[in-house]
């Protein structure tokens, strides 16, 4: 089977004041049809260069994006166009993604107008269905964005990423922002999208209780790569890499947390080696200089040298987030 | 009356708590008329306790913070009721005094620690300015206290922090001097609203380990305001939860969790999407509580949660419940309290 979306060394480099910031420094996935990966990792891990990148808001710096197939990279003009409708995203602010003064109505026929789509009478009842299909108020297309509330809002952005029936949506970040009750009924809208449409999603988020709960794979990024690629409920259960153990160790209810200030090296000047040796309590002389590779281990790919050592020491532990 | 049903004045504990709100009432004057968002709070804090506010957006839970520290605009927001600390009312207290009550026996740390550090004040500064507007001690020695406080936080490198600016520093040593800051003057009582909200989650471990280690050394009680019910489940004695303004729930943690009694309590953890897979990866669906909060300014009839609320019947649309004593330990205010159907 042809994934749906496939990323092949994908970096995006940025040119800074003191050197290169590797944001996005080798990443290879890849996304079945109907499958929701989810991406987690902290602040300047690469997740969201990864979301634009894949998106085409920004460039690659080497490797490339492949849509069903097909190098993006390589196409121009129509069959570009073609493409783009095939992927969309929904973005984190629910109140800096939508046009204040413009209806609801408009926003949601944007994507019509551009792809030069039907008729006007044709754009409002699409438009229509995509109100319903999201479950807004029937009204809700004369009115604009500061009407609605911050779940009602994200329910907009999320109608709007529909309307082109794409086949993959990139999600980055999509209920951060919103109450815990509001970001149960998103998620909801999302899998019932998921369930009737077949959609694929890329999901993006900080929280691993949002990603365990609604990705089917997760991939765990450390400073622009991927350290642990996963089933979700098996992640929970059994991480591989040191890095996830920490992180599910973080967020676990009574999570054992250190008092000490211990943080993410800056990815202007990412450590030699793999770049979670400083951090690691498993440190050994080879991590400081071999970056170890993703390799698949119990079903699951890891980019640690000792993994399995480290996975022997901790098996009769309670699992992390238990 | 309130007294009756504090679950503190059994006898068993007679000293006072060292914060005791009564009836406490906020209303902002806004251009379209007055929006009341707390209505008739009543809240205990003893000394060295730490208690969790916890609701959504807009429930009234940092409105609450400020007004202990009387930080809302007199023009905008009318504070009612009393806001005893250690016997005195700091509503009736004369500014003067109020500045004094301020940063010394009551801090305060936020949320935003970028916006909350003066951009060209070096770390130092703004620890010896702390520390000399509530002590009359030399530059020198509040130096000196302030490398203290940057040990007490275990701020990597304390010395050579004290001449570097707030941008130098990530997010998480940003929050470590806040409560450096917060904790210069040795207060009773620390105010956190959401201070590990703009975090990531394991420097977010690392602030409420630090939070909990400075209460065990010097014995302060905290206010931890959250939306975050995992950030409760270890880190506080008790727990009340607030809804448009009212609080709802009021139990030890440990009960919160185990036996939510409002349906509200429920519906939040219901809604939290952990533990919601099983070991094959099928998904329970998510329950929602239905709408949204509602305006402050045109509440529903009886109970604030009503038009929400799967188990309302027709007397929570006519009458407001009052908090009483719910099944086992502690405060509930629902007319059908419990266990959910």
């Amino acid at each position: 089977m042809t994934p749906l979306l496939e990323l092949r060394g994908l970096a995006r480099h940025f040119a800074v004041r003191g050197g290169t910031l590797r944001a996005l420094d080798g990443v290879d996935l890849a996304l079945n049809p109907g499958e929701t990966l989810g991406i987690v990792g902290e602040s300047g891990c690469g997740k969201t260069t990864l979301a634009k990148t894949v998106i085409g808001l920004q460039a690659p710096t080497a490797g490339e994006v492949l849509l069903e197939g097909q190098p993006i990279a390589a196409l121009k003009g129509g069959p570009l166009k073609a493409v783009r409708r095939r992927m969309q995203m929904v973005f984190q602010d629910p109140f800096g993604s939508l046009n204040p003064r413009a209806t609801v109505g408009r926003i949601l026929r944007e994507p019509f107008i551009v792809h030069g789509l039907g008729t006007r009478a044709e754009q409002w009842r699409w438009a229509e269905e995509l109100v319903e299909k999201v479950g807004l108020p029937s009204d809700s297309l004369r009115r604009h964005p500061h009407e609605f509330s911050g779940g009602q809002r994200q329910r907009i952005g999320i109608a709007r990423a529909l309307a082109l029936r794409p086949a993959l949506i990139v999600c980055d970040e999509p209920v951060s922002a919103l109450d815990v009750s509001v970001q149960a009924q998103v998620l909801n809208l999302l899998l019932d999208l998921q369930q009737a449409e077949g959609i694929s999603y890329l999901f993006i988020s900080h929280d691993l209780g949002v990603v365990e709960y609604i990705a089917d794979r997760v991939a765990v990024m450390y400073l622009g790569r991927v350290v642990e690629l996963s089933d979700a409920h098996r992640i929970w259960e059994r991480p591989l890499h040191p890095y996830t153990r920490r992180l599910l160790s973080a967020v676990a209810i009574g999570g054992a947390g250190q008092a000490s200030a211990d943080e993410v090296p800056s990815p202007l000047n990412p450590p030699s080696g793999c770049r979670y040796h400083p951090r690691c309590p498993f440190v050994q002389d080879r991590c400081r200089s071999e970056a170890p590779a993703l390799r698949q281990l119990e079903g699951a790919q890891v980019a640690c040298h000792f993994a399995e050592k480290i996975a022997a020491s901790h098996a009769d532990d309670p699992a992390p987030g238990g | 009356m309130a007294q009756a049903t504090d679950p503190g004045a059994d006898g068993a504990n007679p000293a006072p708590p060292l914060l005791r709100l009564r009836g406490v009432s906020v209303t902002f004057k806004t251009s379209k008329g007055l929006s009341p968002v707390v209505r008739g709070l009543d809240l205990d804090i003893r000394a060295g306790e730490t208690v969790a506010l916890v609701g959504e957006s807009g429930c009234g839970k940092s409105v609450t913070a400020l007004s202990i520290l009387r930080l809302l605009p007199p023009a905008h927001a009318s504070i009612g009721g009393s806001i005893l600390f250690e016997g005195r009312d700091l509503l009736s207290l004369p500014l003067k005094d109020m500045q004094d009550v301020r940063g010394d026996s009551i801090s305060m740390v936020f949320q935003e620690p970028m916006t909350s550090l003066n951009p060209v004040m070096t770390i130092g500064e703004h620890l010896v300015e702390t520390i000399r507007q509530h002590r009359r001690v030399s530059r020198a020695e509040a130096l000196r206290q302030g490398i203290e406080l940057l040990k007490a936080v275990r701020m990597p490198d304390p010395e050579r922090r004290m001449a570097e600016y707030p941008h130098r520093l990530s997010g998480g040593q940003r929050q470590r001097v806040m409560i450096a800051r917060a904790i210069a003057c040795r207060p009773k009582l620390l105010l956190a609203d959401e201070p590990t909200t703009a975090l990531d989650v394991t420097v977010q471990a690392q602030i409420l380990a630090l939070l909990r280690q400075l209460q065990q050394d010097f014995g302060i009680a905290i206010l931890l305001i959250t939306h975050d019910l995992r950030v409760v489940a270890d880190f506080a004695d008790r727990v009340v939860v607030m809804y448009a303004g009212r609080k709802v729930e009021d139990t030890v943690a440990g009960r919160l969790f185990g036996a939510p009694q409002h349906p509200y309590t429920q519906g939040l953890l219901a809604a939290t999407p952990r533990g919601m897979r099983d070991a094959a990866g099928g998904r329970r669906r998510l329950r929602e509580i239905a709408g949204t909060v509602p305006d402050p300014m045109a509440p529903p009839p009886g109970c604030p949660f009503q038009p929400r609320c799967s188990r309302a019947i027709e007397q929570c649309g006519r009458e407001l419940p009052l908090l009483g004593p719910a099944d086992g330990d502690g405060l509930v205010a629902c007319f059908r309290p419990g266990a959910a159907p």
